[in-house]
């Protein structure tokens, strides 16, 4: 694994940071009508990417996840302008505005989407994993979930035929404790989520999902195993998501208290205090980081602000090859 | 008023957590709002001080309502609401 460093420590602040402030923002824009359909953030699951980005290999690897996807895709290397366009509906987003909130994609960062279909994504991971080792390519695919999303049977006829054909796919689970509004006690016989990958004898293991470091060496391991052609791997990622599940969660299911005991083992905090007792940075070096980060933010916001609307015709040409169609006129 | 849901269309603010002349710090839970779906809290988005209350408590309007404007006294508004949808057609 690539060493961890002075500079690993001061760009995992930065960057989780400024996934964290990026999706703050999306929240106010939101409530302003300016992104709309569903927005789900992933405040507070941070360590997760940014540990997970560390053991990969960018331009090499490949990622897919569900609905919760803003982030994954600037940690690896598209335009944070373009995925804020995107959730505007702007022509300048990463799918010319056609795809939104729960659709980022980028096949030339190797990132695979933005599902919104909950486990719809692990057979695809699983798949894209087959079409490397079938082309016997050396590319790893990263393939996460909620805790949601392993109680669906696509889950466990991946799981079999991953194993059976030894694909190089890591299954990540990123359990932040609830599909929804309902936690894992109340919907599994046991709460130990990577147990699953037992049955199919594949590797699993649980790992805390709030430090990235920990991540990071987890990931590694099986990423190597993927790659040296030993097969997937299952890791629960323990992390939390400060939020609701989407905009429109009302968070009943919770106490306020539950969600300040994860906020004294937030990412981002844990990172700093890292930077801080090392003496990797000074408190006002991070304060400049902090305002870059804000800025950076307010310039995606302006970009998406100012960009135009796809052209009408655009929705037809997504749809449709031919220039015309007997039943839709072609320039609407 | 906010969306605070993506099907809402009129909300009614159930309480105020703040009173005019309060300060407001980015994060900060402003008021309770019924959507059509629940209950929610509604945070700021930005500091300042809560300078007027469009709607109180009870009050019930259609999403982009004037809600409350934060700022500061003689600077710059930050209108938690908008009049116009950001819409194109």
């Amino acid at each position: 694994m690539k060493k961890i460093t002075k500079q690993t420590y001061l760009d995992w602040y930065e960057n989780m940071l400024f996934w964290r402030k990026f999706e703050d923002k999306l929240a106010a824009v939101y409530i302003q009508q300016k992104v709309r359909g569903f927005l789900h953030l992933y405040n507070g699951q941070e360590a997760v990417l940014a540990g997970s980005l560390h053991a990969m290999e960018l331009g090499k690897d490949r990622m897919i996840t569900a609905y919760r996807n803003h982030v994954q895709p600037i940690g690896m290397g598209v335009d944070p302008k373009r995925v804020m366009a995107e959730l505007y509906g702007k022509a300048t987003g990463t799918s010319q505005g056609l795809g939104g909130s729960m659709h980022i994609f980028s096949k030339e960062h190797k990132f695979h989407g933005g599902h919104g279909i909950v486990g719809g994504q692990i057979p695809l991971g699983a798949g894209m994993a087959f079409g490397d080792k079938y082309f016997e390519r050396d590319n790893v695919t990263l393939c996460f979930m909620g805790d949601g999303a392993v109680r669906q049977g696509s889950l466990h006829e991946t799981l079999n035929l991953a194993t059976l054909w030894q694909l190089p796919v890591v299954f990540v689970v990123e359990n932040n404790g609830y599909a929804m509004g309902t936690s894992v006690a109340r919907t599994a016989s046991h709460e130990e989520i990577w147990k699953l990958g037992l049955g199919y004898d594949m590797p699993c293991e649980p790992c805390d999902g709030m430090d990235p470091v920990v991540v990071a060496k987890t990931m590694d391991k099986a990423i190597a195993l993927a790659r040296s052609g030993g097969g997937p791997s299952f890791i629960e990622m323990k992390t939390y998501r400060y939020r609701g599940h989407s905009m429109s969660d009302a968070q009943h299911y919770r106490t306020k208290d539950e969600v300040e005991e994860y906020r004294k083992i937030d990412p981002i905090t844990q990172v700093k205090n890292v930077i801080l007792s090392k003496k990797y940075a000074t408190q006002k070096q991070l304060d400049a980081v902090d305002e870059g980060v804000k800025k950076r933010v307010a310039e995606c916001e302006k970009f998406a602000e100012t960009s135009p609307y796809p052209d009408l015709n655009v929705m037809y040409d997504a749809v449709y090859e031919q220039e015309d169609y007997p039943f839709i006129k072609h320039k609407l | 008023m906010p969306r605070l849901s993506d099907t809402m269309e009129e909300g009614t603010v159930a309480k105020w957590f703040k009173k005019v002349g309060d300060a407001v710090s980015e994060g900060d839970i402003l008021a309770e709002i019924e959507t059509d779906k629940a209950t929610m809290e509604f945070e700021s988005f930005n500091e300042g001080e809560l300078l007027h209350i469009g709607i109180q408590e009870g009050g019930t309007a259609p999403v982009d309502t004037l809600l409350a404007i934060i700022g500061k006294k003689r600077g710059r508004y930050f209108w938690i609401t908008y009049f116009r949808r950001n819409s194109p057609r």
